[in-house]
């Protein structure tokens, strides 16, 4: 196989259920934002939200190309094999182009953004692809500073005359734009290389020697590692690890969750210091209330990017604890001197529940401060607290789903998909009238709130003792 | 003897994919028996029903006489596993995961951990992410024999340790078992430890017990017989418990697992011929069974 597709060939045809449904939603999302644009008259800045929208719908394929991308890239294996390394930079090339260069270009053509613009969102989409590339982890942040910052940035200049976006730093948007697509090259050339480095770094190690050293210079290992080891130290001193299973509770999948509770406690320590923070929630006030005031700065943008935020908070917590949860049974079965395994798991079932319950206050007053400090009208703060207890019932219920699914990957993508038709509907509700946003919140959250306790006893009966 | 675990017409399914298929067989208390078959022939998924880590489709098995998975306290404290890959928990120095295992059970045997831990030579200060693999394993083992279980269930416990941590591990598992009557079910691929050491074996084939008894019982059981008849040997040759034949004019070799349902004499005067009963390694009737 000679072919320069053959990386892409073998991706597309892993899963192409997957990848159907991917083409699907990402011309959808495409349809939905030329007649946006199209249709919005008012909007002034149309050409920087097309290009977010075209920026955040490649996504949707990104994050599910990139992963197997940078499979294939750790491989030695693959490295053996003849122009691998050119093969690999050309069809990230490619899926660059398809997926953001060519939407782009039609936006450019259709009179809808300056060169900078385009420059500028074909760097970060590059970026955000190179990066999901080298590591999924530190491209989904990526991406969400990225969106968070920028919606920051068009917010700002909405509000402020003559404003020039990042015009704070001491270097000038070509500048950030030069460095942003240099970056992206060495990253790539750096990813396309890798295991061969890795090879020459280990040439004279043993085996064991090679798996230690590479466990030991993982960066996210060490984070992983000290964080959990001075958790366990803290609630150890402080007396809260009272039963066993909350000490095998620390352990699984905790990256996630560590990097995003940082973000959290970051955006909120900062909403009390920074004006660019407080100007960015005072725009998301605005967007929600922006149909109902007529002299507000109506920024839709703004509430999309917001929830995207909170939905992977909420989403990436529960996905966390539940699959920690999951993890201390098994761990803990033998072990555990309980009778049973209906008592096992009922036992284990209120630990969970109460671990959910913290979360959901912790995460719920958060939110509330955060509501209450920027609005005073009882409906819109009923509003937004209903919105927060629908994302979390939402975010727990395609939790549960997809562990109950044993972590098929089919059902991790239709889960996201669901998530974006479920933002899709959100987004509908808050244009409605208050009242009415007010009532069909109440309804799904019954609703989700019953479906979540038929999967919860589902989740609690099936095999889960079973990684 | 009394049998302390059992399967009886044990089913297990994942998906369309039945894995155990009827599998019936008993342990009796103070038996060392080793679980043999190629990949895929269920012997982990069969250990891990055992246990209670999968759910059944059908059947039976118990062990201690509790039904799996509703394993009582008292059996669960009994039982000493270690899975194929080592489940620790990772973050934690090697001696805070036997502070944290400890305290699980009321018996704990700190001289052998620290035997144990000196014989292999692991740093109780070191983080367990970054012990290697086969270190890793051996603290898993540790972690499996300090509570002095009567059962040890062990899934290709030797795999990664290097020859001569498998011989200490062997010995050691032979000294409990002596010692302390200490019945052990274990999987492998490595057929020299299992002659070391097994003196039971459970051979599983297709997700079906396809021998259970002694590794000499196999042995008499399963023989190459080699034939060179004075004329031309017949076409239809065919003997019982036949598992392959290669035939050359006067000169066959055959295999067969059911050596002692042929009568040498009557079959020698039947061909004509001179046979002679060659006995095979443990792994020449593993090979001969799966060919």
């Amino acid at each position: 196989m000679k072919s320069n597709l053959v990386i892409l060939r073998t991706i597309l045809s892993y899963n192409p259920i997957t990848n159907i449904i991917g083409l699907v939603l990402y011309s959808l999302v495409a349809i939905v934002l030329i007649y946006s644009i199209a249709s919005d008259k008012t909007e002034e800045v149309h050409g920087t939200v097309y290009f977010m929208l075209v920026m955040s719908a490649s996504m949707i394929f990104v994050f599910n190309f990139s992963e197997k991308l940078g499979q294939l890239s750790k491989a030695s294996f693959n490295h053996l094999l003849p122009n691998f390394n050119q093969k690999l930079i050309i069809n990230i090339l490619l899926v660059h182009l398809v997926l953001t260069g060519i939407p782009s270009i039609l936006g450019y053509m259709a009179g809808l953004a300056t060169v900078k613009l385009y420059l500028a969102t074909n760097a970060i989409a590059f970026s955000v692809l190179v990066l999901n590339v080298f590591s999924v982890l530190l491209g989904s942040i990526w991406f969400a500073i990225t969106i968070l910052s920028l919606a920051t940035e068009v917010s700002k200049i909405k509000k402020i005359d003559g404003y020039q976006a990042y015009q704070y730093l001491p270097i000038g948007q070509e500048s950030l734009i030069a460095i942003l697509i240099i970056f992206s090259i060495g990253l790539l050339l750096t990813v396309s290389s890798r295991p061969k480095n890795k090879q020459v770094k280990s040439k004279k190690c043993s085996t064991e020697e090679i798996s230690v050293r590479y466990k030991k210079f993982e960066l996210m290992n060490i984070i992983d590692r000290y964080w959990i080891v001075l958790k366990f130290k803290i609630y150890n001193a402080l007396g809260m690890l009272k039963n066993r299973v909350e000490v095998a509770l620390l352990s699984g999948q905790y990256q996630i969750i560590t990097i995003f509770r940082f973000i959290i406690g970051v955006l909120v320590v900062m909403s009390l210091l920074n004006e660019d923070i407080k100007s960015f929630l005072l725009a998301l006030q605005d967007g929600w209330a922006g149909d109902r005031n007529p002299s507000s700065n109506l920024s839709y943008n703004f509430i999309i990017n917001t929830s995207i935020v909170w939905l992977s908070i909420l989403a990436s917590f529960d996905h966390s604890i539940l699959t920690r949860f999951r993890f201390a049974q098994r761990y803990l079965w033998l072990k555990e001197p309980i009778s049973g395994f209906k008592q096992f798991k009922l036992n284990y079932s209120s630990v969970l529940i109460k671990k959910i319950f913290i979360e959901i206050i912790a995460t719920g007053t958060i939110w509330a401060l955060m509501v209450f400090s920027f609005s005073t009208n009882t409906s819109t703060v009923l509003f937004l607290m209903l919105s927060f207890a629908s994302f979390k019932a939402f975010s727990l219920l395609m939790g549960f789903w997809s562990l109950d699914r044993s972590h098929m990957k089919l059902v991790y993508f239709l889960a996201a998909l669901f998530y974006v038709i479920y933002f899709a509907g959100w987004i509908f509700i808050a244009l409605v009238l208050p009242l009415y946003g007010v009532a069909i919140l109440s309804i799904s959250i019954i609703i989700f709130a019953g479906l979540i306790t038929r999967v919860y006893q589902r989740f609690m009966r099936e095999q889960i003792i079973n990684g | 003897m009394e049998s302390i675990i059992s399967a009886k017409n044990l089913r297990k399914t994942f998906k369309d994919q039945r894995v155990l298929s009827d599998v019936t067989f008993n342990i009796k208390k103070g038996s060392v028996v080793g679980i043999l078959g190629s990949n895929g022939a269920g012997k982990t998924t069969l250990l891990r029903t055992l246990v209670g880590f999968y759910n059944r489709d059908g059947g039976e098995a118990k062990i201690f006489n509790d039904s799996s998975p509703n394993l009582s306290a008292q059996t669960k404290h009994k039982i000493g596993f270690v899975a194929q890959e080592s489940e620790l928990l990772s973050w934690m120095k090697v001696k805070q995961i036997i502070k944290y295992t400890k305290s699980f059970y009321n018996v704990w045997d700190d001289a052998l951990v620290s035997n144990l831990l000196k014989e292999w030579d692991i740093d109780s200060n070191k983080v367990i992410q970054k012990l290697s693999v086969g270190q890793q394993q051996k603290l898993s083992i540790i972690l499996a024999l300090a509570h002095k279980p009567e059962i040890l269930i062990l899934d290709e416990p030797v795999a990664s340790l290097d020859p001569l941590s498998r011989r200490k591990f062997i010995k050691t598992l032979i000294d409990k078992n002596l010692d302390e009557e200490t019945t052990i079910l274990f999987s492998t691929h490595i057929t020299s430890d299992l002659e070391r050491v097994a003196a039971e074996l459970l051979i599983l084939k297709d997700g079906s017990v396809k021998f259970q008894g002694d590794v000499d019982e196999l042995k008499e059981t399963v023989a190459k017989l080699n034939i060179r008849a004075s004329g031309s040997l017949p076409d239809d040759l065919m003997l019982p418990g036949q598992i392959s034949m290669s035939k050359s004019g006067n000169v066959a070799q055959i295999v067969t697992e059911e050596l002692k349902g042929i009568d040498i004499n009557d079959l020698k005067q039947k061909l004509n011929a001179d046979i002679s009963i060659e006995k095979l390694s443990l792994e020449d009737i593993f090979v001969e069974l799966h060919s």
